[in-house]
């Protein structure tokens, strides 16, 4: 084993990961190089100091400082919505799009008004028929409008018989 | 054989120890990955619940982070403070495919430390001189007093002190390794290096750590 193949396997070693021909391997190496043998035990050392320090903990109010912070505004605008959910499933496969139980329902909810449309479409169109066929029919029998078309017609054939007589 | 004798006396503890650590880490991890996935989400359709919820979860590690990297308390502040803001801007970015959230976290951490470390270049070429180094003395003068053998928070302290003075790429390895346990996986995803490189980094950072504290008549 040489120097530079014992650097990167010593963390290995130190944390107990290596396999036994390794560890033999590493342990002779160690046996017969002082430069590496002190790079191991200082290594290993400092390994051992750290265990002993105490973690850092963050002082007390610094999570409240951090929400404290101004320039954090959870609260987005439409667009903003809009675009984060249209971004979570950009380059997903259709499928896992589908999958997802919000668009499946609306996929569903659409599907389910396009068919009662269609069915209801037929008997409607029957009916605004026969709607306008009595509007109209009332429209002509008002007496005010039967007036003002026989006095139209009376007005017309009055000037059919005028231009015969001027010929 | 001396050398393999004093090595082994020294990994033995340590190896069992290191195992049932990462076989816990790992557990605990794979819970912890589900739950941020979906605080991400929750925080994603505007949940302020949910952000409150990741925020008090991560603000312990991305602080020890920016505190272990600085070694000031009052700059670990604001740049925890930084690092939430930058989190909240650049939350929708975050996929599930590109590794877990503590880990693009943890990259988020390292890259505005590694901004502010470049910003701040000048200003601690003067500093570090006059302010670290009597700083470091003073606080192994007065555990100089007893056995030798510290720990805990004056441990903590000396560690730190001797922290300033490792490179910054050897000080980063460090610090995401021993102090906040990372995979050298999830280290090299950090750093944007081989897993090699982290290794041999951590090699380096370490014996120069040591050498630092023995230097200063601390028992390693």
């Amino acid at each position: 084993m040489r120097c530079a193949e014992l650097e990167i396997l010593l963390a290995d070693y130190l944390d107990g990961a290596v396999s036994g021909a390794e560890k033999l391997a590493i342990e002779a190496h160690l046996a017969g190089c002082a430069v590496c043998a002190e790079l191991a035990r200082d290594a290993a050392g400092a390994v051992a100091f750290m265990d002993r320090a105490a973690t850092v903990e963050a002082p007390p109010g610094m999570v409240a400082r951090i929400l404290a912070d101004d320039r954090i505004k959870l609260r987005r605008l439409w667009t903003e919505r809009l675009l984060g959910f249209v971004s979570q499933y950009v380059g997903q496969p259709v499928w896992r799009l589908l999958w997802q139980p919000r668009l499946a329902m609306g996929v569903a909810m659409v599907v389910l008004s396009i068919a009662m449309l269609g069915r209801m479409w037929g008997p409607a169109e029957n009916q605004v028929h026969r709607a306008w066929d009595r509007t109209v029919k009332q429209y002509e029998s008002l007496p005010l409008v039967s007036a003002i078309q026989s006095q139209l017609e009376d007005w017309t054939q009055d000037a059919g018989l005028n231009g015969a007589q001027d010929q | 054989m001396a050398a393999i004798a004093s090595v082994a006396q020294i990994t033995t503890p340590g190896l069992l120890l290191s195992q049932a650590k990462a076989a816990l880490a790992g557990k605990t991890r794979e819970k912890c990955l589900n739950a941020d996935t979906q605080l991400v989400e929750r925080c994603l359709s505007g949940e302020q619940a949910a952000w409150e919820d990741l925020v008090k979860i991560h603000t312990r590690r991305v602080y020890s982070i920016c505190f272990r990297f600085t070694g000031s308390e009052a700059e670990a502040q604001d740049l925890t403070q930084e690092v939430f803001l930058r989190l909240f801007r650049s939350l929708r970015s975050f996929r599930v495919g590109q590794g877990s959230f503590p880990v693009w976290l943890a990259r988020l951490t390292r890259n505005l430390l590694i901004d502010h470390y470049r910003r701040t270049r000048m200003e601690r070429a003067t500093d570090s001189i006059e302010q670290q180094l009597p700083m470091l003395e003073e606080k192994v003068a007065m555990s100089a007093r007893t056995d030798g053998l510290v720990a805990g928070r004056e441990a903590s302290e000396l560690l730190q002190g001797a922290l300033q003075k490792l490179s910054p790429e050897l000080r980063e390895t460090v610090i995401l390794r021993d102090l906040e346990e990372l995979e050298y996986r999830e280290i090299a995803q950090v750093l944007n290096v081989p897993e090699g490189t982290v290794k041999s980094r951590l090699n380096r950072g370490r014996a120069e750590l040591a050498r630092i504290l023995r230097r200063h008549k601390v028992t390693v």
